[in-house]
């Protein structure tokens, strides 16, 4: 016997109450509390959904719910994963190589102020980055919460802090080697920012590959 | 994983083990398939093998394919090119495994 949808938006339901938030890890758990109620009932349990439902929980909730913390782990180990493979591509330092152009040419041809300036929306770029590609995927599915999406943000959040450790030595500027310290450090931030930003866009490509059979 | 913690660690190896003989398993199936395969004896819980999958996801070794069954979603794991030449290493340390512990356990048989 086949669950009803209602059943299933139940247990969904029960699931997103118990703290499983993630709709990606939500659902797979959601197929196998169902797939356990199928076949206890094919197998002649006529106590209906909802009592079968509770002998499950009152079973197995406690083993259901310890690969929710799990989870979070694997999405971060994916999201470092696949970042470590992109720091890899050729396009990274030459990111970088461009971004030390870049800034070594506004030292040269603007005032140090605007210089500042400059360095100080470095750590901006990529949260705009990580904001706009969250606030897109949210709006393409209807607001679900998906971990490995949400987990980009402890990356994204850790870099924004990296460019303050730089933009310290640009208050003086006295010789060569804060020039030097300044604009590497500014292009490295601004480097890993960029590529978290590519990492996001393949992330949520492979999400919507994912889940583009369905309707 | 009821049990043994003996099996724990060939957790990953049996997984694999299954893809690799399937072109695609969900997580309910393969506990059933475990199951009926060790006659009730090895029952893999939810709490051990959502974990392992995820990893071995993580790792590149699993690809997911999600489709609608039933009026829900079902995530569907197959194993990727490297996966299946993982799978042949993990095979074989198993086997070795097992070809050391008969020679401690039982020399006769070994």
């Amino acid at each position: 016997m086949k669950l009803t949808k209602e059943d299933i938006q139940f247990i969904d339901t029960y699931l997103d109450n118990s703290d499983v938030v993630f709709a990606d890890i939500r659902m797979e758990m959601v197929d196998h509390v169902a797939s356990d109620i199928e076949e206890r009932m094919a197998a002649g349990d006529t106590r209906g959904f909802y009592n079968v439902f509770k002998g499950y929980m009152v079973e197995n909730k406690a083993q259901l719910l310890k690969g929710n913390k799990q989870f979070l782990k694997s999405a971060d180990k994916k999201i470092w994963k696949t970042f470590l493979k992109e720091l890899k591509n050729p396009i990274t330092p030459l990111l970088f190589l461009v971004s030390c152009i870049g800034f070594y040419v506004l030292y040269q041809n603007f005032t140090l102020e605007t210089f500042r300036w400059c360095l100080s929306i470095v750590p901006l770029i990529g949260l705009t980055g990580f904001i706009l590609t969250y606030v897109v995927y949210q709006g393409v599915k209807d607001n679900k919460r998906f971990s490995v999406v949400e987990r980009l943000a402890f990356p994204f959040l850790a870099f924004y802090q990296l460019p303050n450790i730089f933009l310290i030595r640009t208050r003086e500027l006295k010789d060569t080697s804060d020039l030097f310290w300044t604009i590497g450090g500014a292009s490295l931030a601004l480097t890993l920012m960029l590529v978290l930003v590519i990492i996001s866009v393949k992330l949520f490509l492979s999400y919507e590959k994912r889940f583009k059979n369905i309707a | 994983m009821s049990n043994s913690k003996l099996y724990k660690g060939s957790l990953t190896t049996i997984i694999l083990k299954l893809l690799n003989e399937h072109d695609k398993m969900y997580g309910y199936e393969i506990t059933q398939h475990v199951k009926a395969l060790t006659k009730g004896e090895l029952k893999i819980t939810e709490g051990a093998l959502y974990p392992a999958l995820h990893k071995l996801e993580a790792e590149g070794l699993l690809d997911v394919e999600v489709a609608k069954v039933d009026n829900r979603l079902r995530k569907y794991y197959k194993l990727t090119e490297t996966g299946t030449k993982e799978t042949v290493n993990k095979l074989e340390e198993l086997a070795e495994y097992i070809k050391t512990m008969q020679a401690l356990v039982n020399p006769k048989l070994a």
